[in-house]
């Protein structure tokens, strides 16, 4: 439109200036009068000059006009179109001719000229924009942010883009020419290869791969590679190809999956399950260990109402009212429930819920559920082994108590106090009261005793009284305090224990009562034996007796009337012996000789005694049997040696266990703390455990660590109730195989604190792998913790030197194994050196005077023996020497 | 001062140990002594900012170690724990200038809640 608009404009401007041009050469044609045929030719000039201008039809309406003009002004007639000269109409239409023809070559000329101009200019144009493109492409090329790489069929690299070379770390003239292989890894490289291959085999597809490169400086990337192969001009394969970087990507994928791995390990090993709950959406999230605490198939749908139906019956209610609490006001929430598990077993969970809002505004509970039931466990050992140290104090019969001078009230009195005096638990008890249960012969002193400490500041103080119980029996009390100074430098309280020690004082009753009783049947038996109290007797076919020898000593001792009844009749205990009698009689009636038959019957004062006889039948001479002939002995005084005796073992063994009991009474403090130090441990690193889990990047191993140390701390706890309830038990005594060295080191463990608590610095010399000895470990524990006692106890006194105490254990080659307790405390006078092992022998003011002795007896149940050993500078050395093993068992 | 220091001072290992893992898994920086010797020989003694002490403990006491620091210049808070605690030790401990008494066992968060109290008012009252 626009161009026919151009055309139609030019046409008329060229018909214009055609026409004034025409007219004005009519002009000065006609003024000048020039002849017809040179003025056609001159009106040819001008039209074919305009037709030069453009249009061809404007020229064409020029030659009409022309013409007209030629006809009208130039041919005769004159002024009229009409042309009558014959000579001029060749001349018009050879004008005609040549002006069409002329105007339409020059059309032609003109438009072809236009045309291979433009066509000029359009290649002038493409050319510039090519090459503007080509810059373009090139820029994009050099610096978009991926790398180029471009690859002949061989691998070898045409090109690079410098993006690609710098994050390589190369100029590009370092790659360009080399194989692409060298920036890949050893092992990715045959992969590479592969997939250029596979991209050379189908040109003109994309491909894509993840891969490692490395830079020049060794350093890894991850790329993602896009390829193409496509042909070059020469119809040589190229290969293109687009890197990207996506080492972030790749590091933040792996670490992804780490983190998960590591949530999903350490939920697993922390029982720890976690969950998402969107209440607007319903949508619930478990984890996996979450399905696995609730013991449920990881495909089915979880839901609230699935914890609610797994909770136990019991806490149902609780678990339903958490839930809908949480529904109607979304808040954070911890909650501690049960769980009944299809397999009957019961689970304590913890759960600790947070409500946070999600990107659209939605109000999720994010939440983690513990499997505590381990802890729970652990908990109630706890406790049990809380009542353990009650249990301690009530075995041992010690009270601890605490009282204040200022307000004359107890500040703590343990329920063992309170059991010896027959207070009520919760009863305030008054000095009065105290003072109207204690023996009226007791009191003056034990308030002596009191005032005395008070105003020495006593450190140790001991004293015993006794305690009238409301049905008129006695306790008796040993008690051990010390004196607490104030700020203002005066006593404000009194700490200490009390200890029962009535058993101990009956048992040493007890002791010297069989002790008494021994001496006594001692000196009877070496009389009886000193005169010898063999009889003869003789019985007839019917067993009864016949003849009795009444043999000097004897003669004061059967009883009279014997002979004429049967050997059966004279004994007092057939009824008791049945089965012995029985066969005493089948022997008789199969006329056998018999030995050593036991029996009892009462002498002349009818008390009884005990006879051994032996006899052997006698026949005449056609062999009819006649009777039995026989001796007697009386053993009464040999029997009852032996009833003596074992009731004098029992007694010790129990005095001996009473002992052990009053150790322990005394160990109490150091027990407590003993058991007391892993607990605190346990706790503090089951909170670390949940400190590490709850990081927001879970430390697994320090979690781990803290498990591994809670369960050592457990054991050490069981260990040091084990040996307390080892210590107390009332067993049999086990003679087994020991190494001494364990005993001394199980000792060394109940005693610890009681050294730290008397500033006691305890050494060991134990020589290593000793032979075995044979023992009994609690019995030797006993000796080696109260000689350990006596040592701590007798360095209380001493201020001017290190307290110290040494454990020593030596072979010393004559089948031995020794024993040394050496402290350096008050030492032993030189007098009672050769009693301190004696019994009742004490140097203490409320000692029963056992302990060294009851040590004795166990080592020398042992067969080995307990010393003093001399030695040089202050203080005093116990040494037990003991058997080895293979000596008692060939 | 960012991460404050705490010393942990006790004979027992391992409640040394535990106590540090406890105080480590809560983001604390930790030193250990086995003695309250050790601790005073300690070269980072000034940058302490606050003392977890157990009482009985042979040669220097808790309390000992507490007075000798007060003597020194030194007004760092002390917490003490102790397995064998009463009422007097306690009021001794309080009186002598102790942020907090523990018994052993003690819950993870008591001693926590208590040191942060101790630091916060390390911070507030600007002790040297």
């Amino acid at each position: 439109m626009h161009n026919q608009i151009s055309n139609f404009k030019r046409s008329a401007t060229q018909f214009a200036f055609g026409s004034i041009t025409l007219a004005v050469v009519t002009l000065a044609s006609f003024y000048l009068q020039t002849h017809f045929a040179a003025m056609a030719l001159v009106y040819l000039l001008v039209i074919l000059l305009f037709s030069l201008i453009g249009s061809s039809v404007a020229s064409y309406a020029l030659s009409v006009l022309a013409i007209a003009a030629l006809a009208y002004c130039f041919a005769p007639p004159a002024f009229s179109l009409r042309i009558d000269d014959p000579q001029a109409l060749p001349v018009v239409v050879a004008f005609l001719t040549v002006s069409i023809v002329g105007t339409h070559l020059i059309g032609r000329v003109r438009q072809e000229r236009e045309a291979a101009h433009e066509a000029a200019a359009q290649l002038r144009r493409g050319a510039a924009d090519l090459k503007d493109r080509e810059k373009r492409w090139h820029a994009i090329f050099e610096h978009n942010p991926a790398m180029y790489f471009m690859l002949d069929e061989a691998g070898t690299v045409l090109n690079v883009n410098s993006f690609g070379a710098t994050q390589l770390g190369y100029a590009r003239d370092e790659l360009i020419g080399q194989s692409v292989l060298g920036i890949f890894l050893e092992e990715d490289r045959a992969f590479v290869h592969k997939c250029v291959r596979t991209c050379l085999e189908n040109i003109g597809q994309s491909r894509t791969w993840d891969v490692q490169k490395i830079r020049k400086d060794g350093s890894v990337l991850w790329v993602r590679e896009n390829a193409k192969a496509m042909l070059w001009a020469d119809d040589q394969p190229i290969v293109l190809i687009a890197c990207e970087d996506v080492t972030e990507r790749k590091r933040t994928e792996l670490a992804l999956q780490r983190s998960e791995a590591h949530l999903a390990q350490a939920q697993e090993l922390s029982h720890t399950g976690s969950f998402g709950w969107n209440v607007a959406t319903g949508e619930v999230f478990w984890s996996k260990e979450n399905f696995r605490i609730f013991q449920l198939d990881p495909q089915t749908a979880p839901g609230p109402e699935l914890v609610v139906e797994r909770t136990h019956p019991d806490d149902k209610a609780s678990v339903q009212e958490i839930i809908d609490r949480a529904m109607r006001d979304p808040r954070d929430f911890e909650h501690e429930y049960r769980l009944l598990l299809p397999d009957g077993s019961v689970k304590h969970i913890h759960a600790r819920v947070r409500a946070t809002r999600t990107a659209t505004g939605d109000i999720e509970f994010v939440g983690a559920a513990t499997d505590i039931t381990a802890a729970r466990q652990v908990e109630q050992q706890l406790r049990r082994s809380e009542a353990y140290l009650a249990e301690a104090q009530r075995l041992s019969h010690t009270g601890s108590w605490s009282w204040d001078l200022y307000s004359l009230d107890f500040v703590y009195r343990s329920a063992e106090v309170d059991r010896l005096f027959g207070f009520e638990p919760q009863e305030t008890v008054s000095i009065e009261t105290i003072r109207s249960r204690v023996h009226p012969d007791d009191l003056p002193r034990l308030q002596e005793v009191q005032r005395q400490a008070i105003e020495g500041k006593e450190e140790r103080f001991e004293y015993d009284f006794r305690i009238l119980l409301a049905d008129g029996g006695i306790r008796r009390i040993h008690s051990v305090a010390h004196v607490v100074v104030g700020s203002d430098g005066n006593v404000r309280e009194l700490i200490g224990t009390h200890m029962d020690v009535t058993e101990q004082y009956a048992a040493r009753e007890r002791l010297e009562n069989t002790l008494a009783a021994l001496r006594e049947s001692e000196q009877r038996f070496r009389d009886y034996a000193e005169t010898a109290s063999d009889w003869l007797w003789e019985t007839g076919p019917d067993h009864q007796v016949t003849h009795l020898s009444e043999h000097t000593s004897a003669a004061g001792i059967l009883a009279t009337g014997l002979i004429g009844l049967p050997r059966w009749d004279i004994a007092c205990d057939v009824e008791e012996e049945p089965e012995k009698w029985r066969q005493h009689r089948a022997t008789l009636e199969a006329h056998l000789p018999f030995r050593d038959l036991v029996y009892r019957t009462v002498n002349r004062m009818r008390s009884p005694i005990y006879v051994r006889t032996s006899g052997k039948p006698f026949f005449d001479l056609n062999g009819n049997f006649l009777g039995y002939r026989g001796v007697s002995t009386d053993i009464t005084a040999l029997i009852r040696g032996d009833q003596t005796e074992q009731e004098l073992r029992k007694a010790q063994a129990e005095l001996a266990h009473v002992t052990r009991v009053t150790t322990l009474g005394e160990l109490t403090t150091s027990i407590a703390h003993e058991i007391n130090q892993p607990l605190a441990a346990i706790i503090s690193n089951a909170d670390a455990c949940l400190g590490w889990m709850g990081r927001q990047t879970p430390d697994l191993s320090a979690a781990r660590c803290s498990v591994e140390w809670i369960i050592e701390d457990a054991i050490r706890a069981s260990e040091v109730i084990r040996r307390i309830r080892a210590l107390a038990k009332k067993g049999e005594i086990e003679m087994v195989p020991l190494d001494i060295n364990d005993v001394v080191k199980d000792v060394i463990a109940l005693v610890a604190r009681e050294l730290v608590n008397h500033r006691v610095t305890l050494k060991t010399k134990l020589t290593e792998a000793l032979p075995a000895i044979l023992g009994d470990r609690i019995q030797l524990q006993q000796v080696i913790i109260n000689l350990v006692m006596n040592g701590i106890e007798a360095m209380d006194a001493v201020t001017d030197r290190t307290r110290e105490l040494v454990i020593q254990s030596s072979e010393d080659g004559t089948g031995y194994v020794q024993v040394t307790v050496t402290d350096c405390g008050v030492g032993i006078a030189e007098d009672d050196t050769d009693r301190v092992l004696d019994p009742f022998f004490t140097t203490k003011s409320s000692g029963l005077g056992m302990g060294l002795s009851i040590c004795r007896s166990i080592v020398e149940a042992h067969a080995g023996r307990l010393s003093v050993v001399r030695k040089q500078g202050p203080g005093a050395s116990f040494r037990f020497d003991l058997p080895l093993h293979k000596e008692l068992v060939p | 001062m960012c991460t404050p220091l705490i010393s942990v001072v006790d004979d027992d290992a391992s409640v040394r140990a535990a106590t540090e893992n406890l105080l480590k898994s809560r983001g604390y920086i930790v030193q250990t002594f086995a003695s309250a010797e050790d601790f005073l020989r300690s070269p980072r003694l000034n940058e302490t900012s606050c003392v977890i002490s157990d009482l009985q403990m042979p040669v220097m006491s808790g309390l000992d170690l507490l007075a000798e620091m007060r003597a020194r210049g030194h007004g760092v808070p002390f917490i003490f724990i102790t397995a064998f605690p009463n009422d007097r030790v306690s009021t001794s401990a309080l009186d002598a200038g102790a942020i907090g008494f523990l018994a052993k066992p003690f819950a993870g968060h008591t001693l926590i809640e208590c040191l942060d109290a101790a630091l916060q008012e390390n911070r507030d009252g600007g002790h040297t």
